[in-house]
């Protein structure tokens, strides 16, 4: 009778490790059904290289910039976990989901951050959707919730983690001679991840860690710099300068497409940027 | 008053005769057009493109295979080096999604990686690859991430190669990029 008691307790233990009863995925990360079968399975690969990463020369400079005590694959891993909850596909849209919980809310955020800031004149071009409702509702006061993966959820915080994905992530980091399933174009796809996790993040004037107008340079006039050191752009350039040394067996054209990379979200760092609180806010 | 008719026809017969001239059919060459291999560099006299002759008695089969492959990664590197991307294929990319990095600049990542297998297989070859990623570097109708790996691969390669540099100049906004890229091993 013991032994029956016994399996009856142990069995949903089992079958929940077994994956029956998991929900949600890697990361407890869920896909929405608005996500190809084929992008939800390259995404799901991807997360999972992030366990096998190995880093090593990580200085205190580039922990600063991380804005990350340690650069592990578990710190790496956590860091995804507290900022992406839901990926949707590219058809998914936040408008027709949407909707009014109550529509002259005051908001109020917990976390405000106390400083001035040059850069205060945004326009946020991402596709952290979470963090861009909640920034549209707090800029009408509307206080919104969305539907997404069978769930409504209160959009209260930038750390909402709703992360849209299109056909881009995966056309854009296309290279000749190397399949998307290479560790190369893995790391690429999940850099973009990282820099979109960023935008959960931030409060005050930088909720969301938006990007700034560039006021010269090569994107001059266009949203698309980076006004903070721990910022999305600067986040990605230092990951993809260890996920170079991390790139084991990749190939000197795979190397190189990690190198621009980097050097492209490295050019985006704006003369007289600073390290800013990236404490999310909430209200409610 | 004579002198000043006198003067005044060889004059006008001097402007029929500019204005007679052939038309100039010759294109003003962009910076970016002219061979990188060509670019005198006084501060680093080998990477001038200058064939060292001096010890080219004898000459035997797998000389005359070498003096051919390096012909043809200097062709290589000529053709390359005009189709890196610039700042004008960025405005004009079809993508236009400016928050990524433009497509066009990872698909030059075929030609930084044909040049390091090169280089690894062959280093006589380093030489010229430094007159190419010197070139790049300095040439501001380029992307500065364009720039900014070339500078990384100049500085790398040469270092590899024990060459001396120093005297190159890296725009500051260049070299603030260069830290943060990842060396070569
Ligand atoms: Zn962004």
């Amino acid at each position: 009778m013991l032994k029956r008691w016994g399996i009856l307790i142990i069995a949903p233990f089992l079958l929940s490790s077994c994956g029956l009863f998991n929900k949600d995925g890697i990361y407890n990360i869920t896909f929405d059904s608005s996500v190809p079968d084929e992008q939800k399975e390259l995404l799901t690969q991807d997360l999972e290289v992030i366990e096998s990463l190995n880093f090593s020369g990580v200085s205190s400079d580039d922990l600063d910039k991380i804005d990350l005590p340690e650069l592990s694959s578990n710190s790496l891993g956590n860091f995804l976990k507290e900022r992406i909850r839901y990926i949707v596909g590219e058809s998914y849209d936040a408008d027709t989901k949407r909707t009014i919980v109550s529509s002259s809310y005051n908001y109020n955020p917990s976390v405000f951050a106390s400083f001035s800031s040059p850069f205060d004149r945004i326009v946020t071009v991402m596709t952290n959707t979470g963090s861009s409702v909640y920034l549209a509702g707090k800029k009408s006061n509307v206080l919104y919730s969305l539907d997404v993966a069978d769930e409504n959820i209160l959009i209260n915080t930038t750390r909402v983690g709703i992360i849209k994905i299109g056909e881009g992530l995966f056309s854009s980091t296309k290279l000749k001679s190397s399949s998307s399933s290479s560790l190369a174009r893995r790391l690429l796809r999940l850099s973009t991840l990282f820099h979109e996790a960023r935008h959960s993040d931030g409060n005050g004037s930088n909720a969301g860690f938006p990007h700034t107008k560039c006021t010269y340079g090569d994107f001059a006039g266009y949203y698309a710099c980076e006004s903070n050191t721990n910022g999305p752009y600067n986040l990605e350039a230092m990951l993809l300068r260890h996920f170079y040394r991390a790139c084991s067996n990749c190939n000197e054209t795979e190397l190189s497409a990690i190198q621009l990379a980097a050097s492209d979200a490295a050019s985006r760092l704006v003369y007289g940027a600073v390290k800013r609180n990236s404490q999310p806010e909430f209200v409610r | 008053m004579k002198f000043k008719i006198i003067a005044t026809l060889a004059f006008l017969f001097g402007l029929a005769l500019w204005s007679f001239r052939p038309a100039d059919t010759k294109p003003v060459l962009r910076e970016q057009q002219k061979s990188p291999l060509a670019l005198a560099n006084e501060l680093i006299p080998e990477l001038m493109g200058k064939k060292d002759t001096s010890s080219m008695v004898g000459v035997n089969t797998a000389e005359v295979l070498r003096e051919n492959e390096k012909a043809q990664f200097r062709n290589y590197l000529e053709t390359s080096y005009v189709r890196l991307p610039t700042l004008q294929a960025i405005s004009l990319s079809k993508n236009g999604d400016l928050h990524r990095v433009p497509p066009e600049v990872l698909e030059s990542s075929e030609v930084f990686g044909y040049i390091a297998e090169k280089l690894k297989s062959n280093p006589n070859l380093t030489r010229d690859a430094l007159s190419f990623y010197n070139a790049c570097a300095a040439n501001e109708q380029l992307i500065t991430s364009i720039r900014a790996v070339c500078a990384r691969n100049l500085i790398d390669w040469a270092k590899k190669a024990q060459i001396d540099i120093s005297q190159v100049h890296i725009p500051e906004k260049i070299l603030q990029i260069v830290v943060v890229l990842p060396e070569r091993n």
